[in-house]
């Protein structure tokens, strides 16, 4: 197993509440990595630390070690880091421009300024995202008009414009309905080819069906984690099995 | 029946106010309307008491140098304060100092601005009573009027847009300079708006620093003016010989403040139209 992001006793908390408490967990590379828990455990937390957001954050505190490839991410450069790890939030938040600003907003900070080489990079990441043929037709038309699934999608596909080693995603589903999850279950199986994938989700059965390793969160504490056939069908802890069990009915 | 009676009292005083303002702008308007004319407009004031005769074209000149000059003094400080609080400062003791500051500033009788800007601009400085030294006391009150509109038109940017911008790995300034002022530019530009309105209308810190009973149309940063409300102010206290251009004046100051009032709205409503509604 190949590593993309080892992650090394991390605790974090806001206000000097703490929320996250000794974290240890490792991001396999080109995998889907779920990570489940109760509401408030820390999910999004977690993720903002694997971004480095957290650290920014007025009142937030964070120590540990995060290793991006075996660099610690403390010490790159906060907008290199960003970029290199993405974030696709909770809820869908697309730019109230056209679909193709929305995708060309990113390149364009980094410095792309050729127009067709623009609407390539765009192009290309919104057939990624399965998007390109719903949308081609109208990539003028404003990203408010779409969807929420859609949305959603456009979202990831923005985030692919960075170019990102890791995509993090908060409950990318969490307001669709199932036919569109699925389309977005199917999209992610097949970017994990490309890049490694860590998904925050409410539904177990969702992350049964597309993660290759869980880690499962309860008040903070990493309670389990490993290779998602072993955990859903042995968990080790008893926690890990009520839960489970509890969602199971 | 204790809701009806709220209800009542909210419409009656409803009510009031709007005909309070009727009123005012159609006695203002009937008063005014007779002196206006294209003489009155493009004019210099003459007479025997002067103003009397003749126009007020080198006061609404001189109030529009003044607006801008205040405009520009003071609008820019103001909107790179609120995007400090809102987007840069970290530490919360320094962000209340700041509101702190803002809201003393906004407490200034702006009589005291004006002696404040007359003895060190105008005498320690020496830039004389000029276009320059009365600018700088509006901009000193315009600035808190601003700031505060500024950063509420700042908080209503939703936060997950600006989140989505960072999380692309853009910086700041990108994010400011692509989401956050387009997003608010009509509340910024009506928040300007009605600065440069307040500081049109102020008499008090022009007086002793830049404003004069007559003057050309200024034609540099460092030439004394006439501005509006002072005129008004000088008319009206030469008696009734000239009342009647005293209310020309007031009918132009009130047409400049409602016109630039109604194009801020319609630019701000578009804006809307644009970026919020898809
Ligand atoms: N910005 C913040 N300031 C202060 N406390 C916060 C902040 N964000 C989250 N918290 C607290 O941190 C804890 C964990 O929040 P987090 O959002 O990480 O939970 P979560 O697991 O993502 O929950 P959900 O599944 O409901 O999204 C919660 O108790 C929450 O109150
Ligand atoms: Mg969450």
């Amino acid at each position: 197993m190949e590593k993309r992001m080892t992650i090394q006793n991390l605790c974090a908390g806001y206000d000097g509440k703490q929320v996250l408490h000794n974290i240890s967990l490792e991001i396999p590379s080109n995998k889907i990595t779920a990570i489940i828990g109760p509401s408030g455990c820390g999910k999004s937390t977690l993720l903002h630390c694997l971004n480095g957001m957290l650290r920014q954050e007025t009142g937030a505190s964070v120590s540990g070690e995060i290793l991006l490839d075996g660099q610690d991410t403390a010490a790159m450069q906060e907008d290199q880091l960003r970029r290199q790890v993405g974030l696709v939030s909770q809820t869908p938040s697309p730019f109230p421009f056209s679909i193709l600003e929305n995708m060309t907003y990113g390149p364009r900070y980094y410095g792309v300024r050729n127009k067709t080489q623009l609407q390539q990079i765009a192009e290309e990441k919104l057939r990624l995202a399965g998007l390109y043929d719903e949308v081609k037709e109208q990539l003028h038309k404003s990203a408010l008009k779409l969807s929420g699934g859609q949305q959603q999608r456009l979202c990831i596909a923005r985030a692919l414009t960075a170019e990102p080693r890791v995509l993090l995603l908060d409950e990318p589903c969490s307001a669709l309905d199932v036919q569109a999850s699925a389309v977005i279950e199917e999209m992610l199986t097949r970017l994990k080819q490309t890049y490694t994938i860590v998904i925050v989700t409410h539904n177990i059965v969702q992350a049964r069906r597309i993660s290759d390793y869980v880690a499962f969160i309860k008040d903070g504490r990493l309670v389990e984690w490993g290779e998602a056939a072993c955990l859903f069908a042995s968990p080790q802890q008893e926690e890990t099995r009520a839960f489970l069990d509890g969602i199971y009915g | 029946m204790k809701g009806k009676l709220t209800k009542l009292w909210a419409v009656c005083s409803m009510l009031i106010a709007a005909s309070l303002i009727l009123f005012l702008f159609g006695y203002v308007f009937v008063q005014g309307a007779g002196s206006i004319s294209w003489e009155f407009l493009t004019q210099p004031p003459r007479g025997a008491v002067l103003g009397m005769e003749g126009g007020i074209f080198p006061a609404i000149v001189g109030s529009l140098w003044f607006t801008a000059t205040a405009l520009v003094l003071g609008g820019i400080p103001a909107v790179a304060v609120a995007l400090y609080l809102e987007f840069y400062c970290r530490s919360k003791k320094m962000a209340a100092f700041v509101r702190l500051v803002m809201q003393c500033i906004s407490g200034i009788p702006s009589i005291v601005l004006g002696l404040f800007a007359y003895s060190f601009l105008v005498k320690s400085l020496g830039w004389g009573r000029c276009v320059l030294s009365a600018g700088a006391a509006l901009a000193i009150m315009i600035l808190p009027f601003i700031e505060v509109r500024a950063e509420k038109a700042f908080q209503e940017v939703p936060p997950q847009m600006i989140q989505a911008s960072y999380h692309l790995g853009c910086s700041r300034f990108y994010t400011i300079q692509k989401i956050v002022l387009p997003y608010c530019s009509g509340e910024l530009v009506s928040a300007l708006i009605l600065g440069g309105c307040y500081a049109m209308g102020a008499t008090a810190p022009l007086i002793f620093t830049g404003a004069v009973a007559y003057a050309a149309s200024p034609t540099s940063l460092f030439a004394p003016a006439m501005a509006l409300p002072l005129h008004l102010y000088l008319l009206v206290a030469q008696g009734s010989t000239s009342l009647k251009t005293a209310y020309g004046t007031a009918f132009v100051m009130m047409v400049l403040i409602l016109v630039s009032n109604v194009l801020a709205t319609l630019y701000a409503r578009r804006r809307h139209k644009k970026w919020r509604n898809g």
